[in-house]
């Protein structure tokens, strides 16, 4: 293979698509912790990231330019008169031919005409089709469209056509020169629509609708030129190819591009497309749209999310599923300008912020409703225990205080929507933080609504994470005089603070709580439910698993009898799925998530926290159960919830960015692993808190670089993690024994022996302790032991310990278990090096399979073994075969590894045919 | 038209130096190229002279021009997209050649030009240098060939990226990294050239 990257070019790709899978706002420190020493570097790649976001169309641009340049002569007619017409000047070159400003030249008028000379010689037939066409068209009337008037073939037989000629600019410039606001746009497009429609009513398509087919004359009326040349200028039998190329990319609908028939709903496609340029996204409009990444885009961020919905609905993929006429996307845009609720839906990918805040309302509202529900059960319980008359008043007083306290949020969130605060998101923590601002504020409230108010406010601000702020608010509600108020303030603050790992502070609030539900009678099921629902959280984090899960197994079952309150039963089996998870039953424990994600799709939808949350865990279920791409989707729906919902910046996103990454890992995307890694590890360092996650992060960011063939950047790593891990646990426990096995399996690929057989020695002395001899973190300890004996050359011994470890560890689990397909790999290699090559392949073959089924097609890691397997075929003598291998391996690893790692040393050395595996064993 | 006739035999040999690049040898491909230009030349300079006003080239459509005037419609799709990719580059000489043809004549001063007094109607464009972009591309090919080679088999040869992705015999998801960085990349040196 010659094609080898320059190490300058390694570095800008890494660079670049790390920092790319980062959020704008986090790319310039990353990248200046990556290179320290070269300022210039960081510069470059922030300058490529620039023009990457700005436009990447440029190039192509740019070279279509070119190619005109080179052979346009730009030669006037050299008669400069055409029939009447007499040339001016050229007013500009497209995709169809040169358009000339021209002046009649008779007495009697003395109008302005602009004329398109076509390219190329049509035939009869095609010359008769386009005098009917031209006729159609000549009969469109209409005051926002350009009138085609004329039309011949010059002396040598290439036809024109002549058209009113509109002195103006494109209507996007048009909008930027004149500082139109939002509104002001909007109303300028809507007579555009009015002429499509019209055409299409006249069953006339214009097929490119695009700014510069879009003037604003001086009047200030924008006029659509070249209706259905388009059209005129493909043949009859002219392939999709042929015609494809007088479509403008980003505004022709794909079914233009695919060559398929052209409906007015590819008018439609790309009056979205111009409406997102006239409204200032040019740049966007110009993108061909699709290949969408994870968040939304930027206009779908800046743009009121009605708005974007319109332009959403105008562009779908699929022609059926736009609005069915121009007519309907105009009616929608008026709909939009009175401020009615609009049509269109938004796909799910564009939810906005602004769609939240009204999601978030009726959460909110449905909270607040939850108390008023809470003052009818009371008004129950007082029925049965107490007079009816006081329970009637007591019902009153609820009544009203619910509705204030509704009345209040309401007023707060509604100031935040999008009528109240037209060209900018608000965050719902801005909202909060005046809603707080506006309860301390306020004198002489009652007592009881106050604590009310304080609850209410403090569940919204736990929903965002926010614990700080929640924890004081539910302290103050955990004294409030009813009953009610102080369980469920009790009950969530120890949630807060059980969520906050303070665990010892969670516990008073939750017994306080548990031992008053059991003397008060004027306690909600609801609360009752919740306390029990915190305890076993509690009870989970602090290692009693099967108390928990028992706890919420029966919250699960008295929830299901009450079940007027679907949502919180869902939250409930969530819990239940978790202890599952943790006691390793990871197929009931995915059941349950699936159930409690299928009554949050029907009750709350999916911008919800606990949406998130639930998809976050599945996806880890599915990792560990081996379906890789299950997984990936679940933390992208979950990671895509949480950014919309919290924003970017929110650190609690730690999590979030190391699921993802893990996601990316498994799929062999170690670049975009690393970069996300180390942002998660950055956020947890922020929160300034010894946090057990920073161990896990460190030591995943370690395994990526590993994984890539760079253990002299994992070993610090995986060492930092190792001391993180005594220092939060001391010095025996399961995760410190991972730590030492990687650290271990790390410094072998980096050459330093003795130490990793310290280490591995310690790592398999722990597991014994921990779990026995024959568990399989043990085995696949011991399985490392094996490949430090293959590195000291012990073969025979190698063999002996991977076989062993591989039949124990089979034992417990499948085979295309990740610890299972590692241990098959050294196998696989001590058997070549021991001669049984057939054997050898035959496992590399299965391997390589089974990789490519748990992980991904395109994996790296079966990428490396191809090369063992070709390494096979050169000493079995295959050479052709071997060759042939390593050249469409090459590529693969060519990109994903770094590029002094082992297996592309291996690939070289096999690639001169040099197969003996000190070639590429020893450090260069 | 003589051409006809020879249709059938011209795709018989192209065909068989496809398959002869396909397993590996690069000479076939060089001869490839050099048939390929020539046909390319034809047919761009038939155009040329018949469409003296105004006339637009556009790479990509030439290139399927090129492709349909061979008549390769029946051809194995694995033979198509090594075609395109044969025609990127006779395209990309093609063009380069011209570009130097044409400096060369400017100097010599014998030619006119007409300027145009405004395109009030083309959209914007950035203008560059063929000669730039090919000098560019050189750089490219330097630091890495393979997103040299994606960037004109895309640009030049109107290959999306399943069909760059099969011709190199790589991931597609590969083709899409290589792009976006090496247009980033690009964008970057010829702006820095204008």
């Amino acid at each position: 293979m010659t094609d080898t990257e320059s190490r300058y070019w390694k570095e800008l790709r890494q660079l670049f698509h790390g920092a790319l899978a980062l959020p704008e706002g986090r790319r310039r420190e990353w990248l200046e912790e990556q290179c320290p020493d070269s300022p210039e570097q960081v510069e470059e790649v922030l300058e490529l990231l620039k023009r990457h976001d700005t436009d990447d169309e440029w190039v192509d641009r740019a070279v279509s330019g070119m190619a005109r340049d080179v052979d346009a002569p730009d030669a006037v007619p050299e008669s400069r008169q055409l029939g009447p017409y007499r040339i001016i000047e050229a007013l500009g070159r497209g995709g169809m031919g040169t358009v000339y400003l021209a002046e009649r030249d008779d007495d009697e008028y003395h109008s302005r005409v602009a004329i398109k000379l076509i390219r190329g010689f049509p035939g009869d037939e095609a010359l008769e089709r386009l005098r009917r066409e031209r006729q159609i068209l000549a009969d469109l009337s209409h005051p926002n469209i350009a009138r085609l008037l004329d039309g011949g073939s010059t002396e040598d037989g290439q036809p024109y056509l002549v058209m009113e000629h509109i002195d103006g600019a494109p209507i996007t410039q048009w909008c930027r020169e004149q500082r139109l606001d939002r509104h002001a746009r909007i109303r300028l497009f809507l007579p555009v629509c009015d002429g499509v429609h019209y055409a299409h009513q006249n069953l006339v398509i214009h097929r490119d609708i695009k700014p510069g087919n879009v003037l604003v004359n001086r009047e200030g009326r924008p006029m659509l030129l070249d209706f259905g040349i388009a059209k005129l200028l493909s043949t009859p039998t002219a392939s999709a190819e042929q015609t494809t190329r007088y479509y403008t990319p980003g505004y022709a609908s794909p079914e233009q591009l695919e060559g398929r028939p052209v409906t007015t709903a590819c008018d439609v496609y790309s009056l979205g497309r111009l409406l997102l340029a006239v409204l200032g996204f040019e740049d966007d409009a110009r993108r061909p749209p699709g290949q969408e990444t994870l968040g939304r885009t930027v206009w779908q961020r800046q743009l009121p999310r009605d708005l974007a919905a319109i332009i959403d609905q105008s562009t779908r993929t699929e022609p059926a599923k736009r609005y069915s006429s121009v007519a309907a996307l105009k009616a929608d845009l008026v709909n939009y300008l009175q401020g009615r609720a609009v049509d269109a839906v938004p796909s799910s990918f564009t939810y906005r912020l602004g769609k939240f805040v009204l999601r978030h309302r009726a959460a909110v509202a449905a909270a607040v409703l939850a108390l008023a529900v809470t003052a009818t059960m009371a008004w129950q319980w007082f029925g049965e225990y107490q007079s009816a008359r006081l329970a009637e008043a007591a019902a009153a007083r609820e009544a009203q205080h619910a509705g204030q306290v509704l009345d209040f949020l309401i007023d707060i969130i509604g100031s935040a929507s999008p009528e109240q605060s037209l060209d900018r998101d608000v965050t719902v923590a801005e909202v909060l933080e005046r809603g707080y601002r506006t309860l301390q504020e306020s004198r002489g409230l009652e007592p009881a609504l106050e604590y009310r108010m304080l609850l209410a406010l403090g569940e919204v601000y736990q929903q965002l994470e926010a614990y700080d702020q929640a924890d004081k608010l539910l302290e103050r509600a955990g004294q409030s005089t009813e009953p009610e108020v102080r369980a469920r303030a009790l009950s969530l603050l120890g949630y807060v603070r059980t969520r906050h790992q303070r665990f010892d502070e969670a516990e008073a609030p939750l017994r306080k709580g548990l031992a008053m539900i059991e003397q008060d009678a004027d306690v909600s099921a609801g609360a009752r439910l919740s306390l029990r629902n915190h305890w076993g959280l509690w009870l989970l984090e602090t290692g009693d698993t099967e108390a928990a899960r028992a706890q919420f197994s029966s919250v699960v079952d008295a929830s299901r009898k009450l079940s007027e309150e679907e949502t919180r039963t869902a939250r409930f089996l969530h819990n239940l799925a978790l202890s599952e998870q943790r006691l390793g039953r990871n197929e009931p424990a995915a059941e349950l998530y699936r159930e409690a994600l299928a009554i949050m799709e029907r009750t709350v939808g999916e911008s919800h926290p606990d949406y998130a949350l639930s998809q976050r865990l599945l996806s880890q279920i599915l990792r560990r159960l081996g379906d890789h791409r299950g997984a990936r989707e679940a933390i992208e729906q979950s990671v895509q919830t949480r950014i919309r919902l919290f924003g970017e910046g929110h650190p609690g996103l730690h999590a979030d960015y190391n699921e993802l990454a893990n996601a990316h890992h498994d799929l062999g995307e170690f670049e975009e692993a690393i970069g996300l890694y180390e942002a998660a590890l950055e956020w947890i360092e922020s929160l300034d808190s010894e946090s057990f996650a920073r161990a896990i992060y460190t030591n995943n960011l370690a395994s990526a670089h590993r994984d890539r063939g760079d253990p002299e950047r994992a070993s610090p790593l995986f060492r930092k993690s190792l001391e993180l891990r005594r220092d939060i646990l001391g010095e025996e426990h399961a995760s410190v024994a991972i730590a030492l096995h990687n650290l271990a399996g790390n410094l072998l690929m980096a050459g330093e022996l003795d130490e990793a057989e310290a280490l591995i020695d310690a790592a398999i002395a722990m597991r014994i302790r921990l779990f026995g001899e024959d568990h399989q973190a043990t085995q696949f300890s011991r399985a490392l032991a094996g490949r430090l004996a293959a590195l000291q050359g012990d073969f025979q011994r190698a063999e002996d310990r991977q076989r062993n470890a591989l039949s124990a560890m089979g034992e417990h689990l499948p085979d295309n278990n990740l610890w299972m397909l590692t241990v098959r790999g050294d196998l696989a290699g001590t058997l070549i090096e021991r001669g049984s090559l057939e054997e050898a392949e035959a496992m590399l073959t299965e391997t390589i399979d089974l990789y490519r089924e748990a992980l991904d097609p395109d994996h790296p890691l079966a990428a490396a073994l191809e090369v063992d397997l070709a390494r096979i075929e050169l000493l079995d003598g295959r050479a052709e075969s071997a060759q042939e291998r390593l050249a469409r391996t090459a590529p693969l690893l060519q990109a994903s590894m770094v590029s002094d790692s082992e297996v592309l040393r291996q690939l070289d050395c096999l690639q001169q045919e040099r197969i003996e595996w000190n070639c590429w064993r020893n450090h260069p | 038209m003589a051409q006809d006739a020879t249709r059938d035999q011209d795709w018989g040999e192209i065909t068989r130096l496809l398959h002869h690049w396909r397993a590996g040898d690069e000479g076939a491909r060089e001869l490839l190229i050099r048939r390929v230009y020539d046909t390319l030349h034809q047919l761009a300079n038939r155009q040329f002279a018949r469409e003296r006003a105004g006339h637009t080239l556009q790479p990509t459509a030439l290139v399927h021009e090129v492709f349909m005037n061979l008549d390769g419609s029946n051809v194995d799709w694995r033979d198509r997209n090594h075609f395109y990719a044969t025609v990127a580059r006779a395209m990309r000489r093609l063009l380069v050649d011209h570009a130097r043809r044409r400096q060369r004549a400017m100097r010599g001063g014998d030619r006119v030009r007409v300027e145009l007094t405004g395109s009030k109607l083309a959209a914007p464009e950035p203008h560059v240098d063929l000669l730039a972009l090919d000098e560019a591309l050189e750089r490219l090919a330097e630091h890495s060939p393979r997103a040299a080679e994606i960037m004109e088999l895309t640009y030049f040869g109107g290959l999306n990226r399943d069909a760059v992705a099969e011709v190199l015999g790589i991931g597609a998801r590969t083709v899409d990294r290589d792009l976006s960085l090496a247009r980033a990349w690009l964008r970057r040196k010829l702006e820095a050239n204008v």
